[in-house]
């Protein structure tokens, strides 16, 4: 089960079909970076006004809350692959729970912040820095969601029932979130640092 | 010695992203970007063990969105 390197080119760690998703959403993503750098240089007051009404501290907690999650399943990854036989499939699975809560409150801190913005008017339609970052973020947030219910399915399934395609099941659902972490590390000083 | 490795990896993103908030420099915030994400996928992702053209890709992809960003938006 240990990795083998280097690994042929049409078999990345992960899988290939999970890795062409992977780089298509990154592409998807590289897009919504430029469209943010974009109104960053067209509307430079609506964004400074927009940072001020975000909390970096509060972006700080979030990343944290994805890095924890995005180091979690990496050890259960690690562990499914290599760890002692006994018992290692379910001790993998409890990796990706814990990953799953720590995404999980990536997820409720995020809802939190979107409903304090709405409340404040700060969202679509108020300035250019609002729908940027609504939208920007909000598609990541789809993102998570969908990682997260992977995270989950995967690490309930883990020792209890066998993967048709083990890689793809268990390090592609890993690739995917770590896809949502890189991605999130880009926003982040997008967002809450200001120029 | 993997997973201290792994461990070694997730303080040095930890670190990074709090002088991100600390440092307060767009340019400086978007390279410390660029340097946790070639951390992730170094480690994390295990590009470290994949075909070396997936590394180079990926870090590439890194390093011209970094440079792009960071040229865009420079003050």
């Amino acid at each position: 089960m240990a990795l083998a390197t280097p690994r042929a080119l049409s078999d990345p760690p992960g899988g290939i079909l999970l890795w062409i998703i992977v780089v298509l959403e990154l592409l998807a993503f590289t897009m919504v970076f430029g469209v943010i750098a974009y109104l960053r240089i067209e509307a430079p007051e609506a964004f400074a006004e927009g940072q001020a009404g975000v909390d970096g501290g509060m972006g700080l907690v979030l990343t944290l809350s994805l890095l924890t999650s995005g180091w979690l399943v990496a050890e259960g990854v690690h562990l499914y692959r290599e760890g002692p036989r006994e018992g290692r499939d379910l001790r993998a699975g409890r990796f990706f729970l814990l990953s799953a809560a720590s995404g999980g409150v990536f997820l409720v801190l995020k809802i939190v912040d979107y409903v304090h913005k709405a409340a404040e008017g700060h969202w679509l339609g108020a300035t250019e820095f609002w729908d940027a970052y609504v939208l920007a973020t909000g598609f990541h947030f789809a993102h998570v969601l969908v990682g997260l219910v992977l995270l989950v399915v995967v690490g309930k399934k883990l020792g209890r029932a066998p993967f048709e395609d083990a890689e793809t099941a268990v390090a592609g659902t890993a690739l995917f979130w770590h896809m949502c972490d890189v991605v999130w590390l880009f926003l982040f000083p997008l967002f809450y640092v200001r120029a | 010695m993997d997973r201290l490795r792994r461990l070694l990896v997730f303080v040095l993103l930890v670190a990074l992203a709090a002088a991100s908030v600390a440092l307060g420099s767009l340019p400086l915030a978007l390279l410390l970007a660029g340097l946790k994400a070639a951390a992730v996928g170094s480690e994390y992702m295990e590009l470290r063990h994949a075909h070396r053209l997936h590394l180079v890709g990926y870090l590439g992809w890194v390093a011209l969105l970094v440079a792009a960003l960071s040229l865009a938006l420079s003050p």
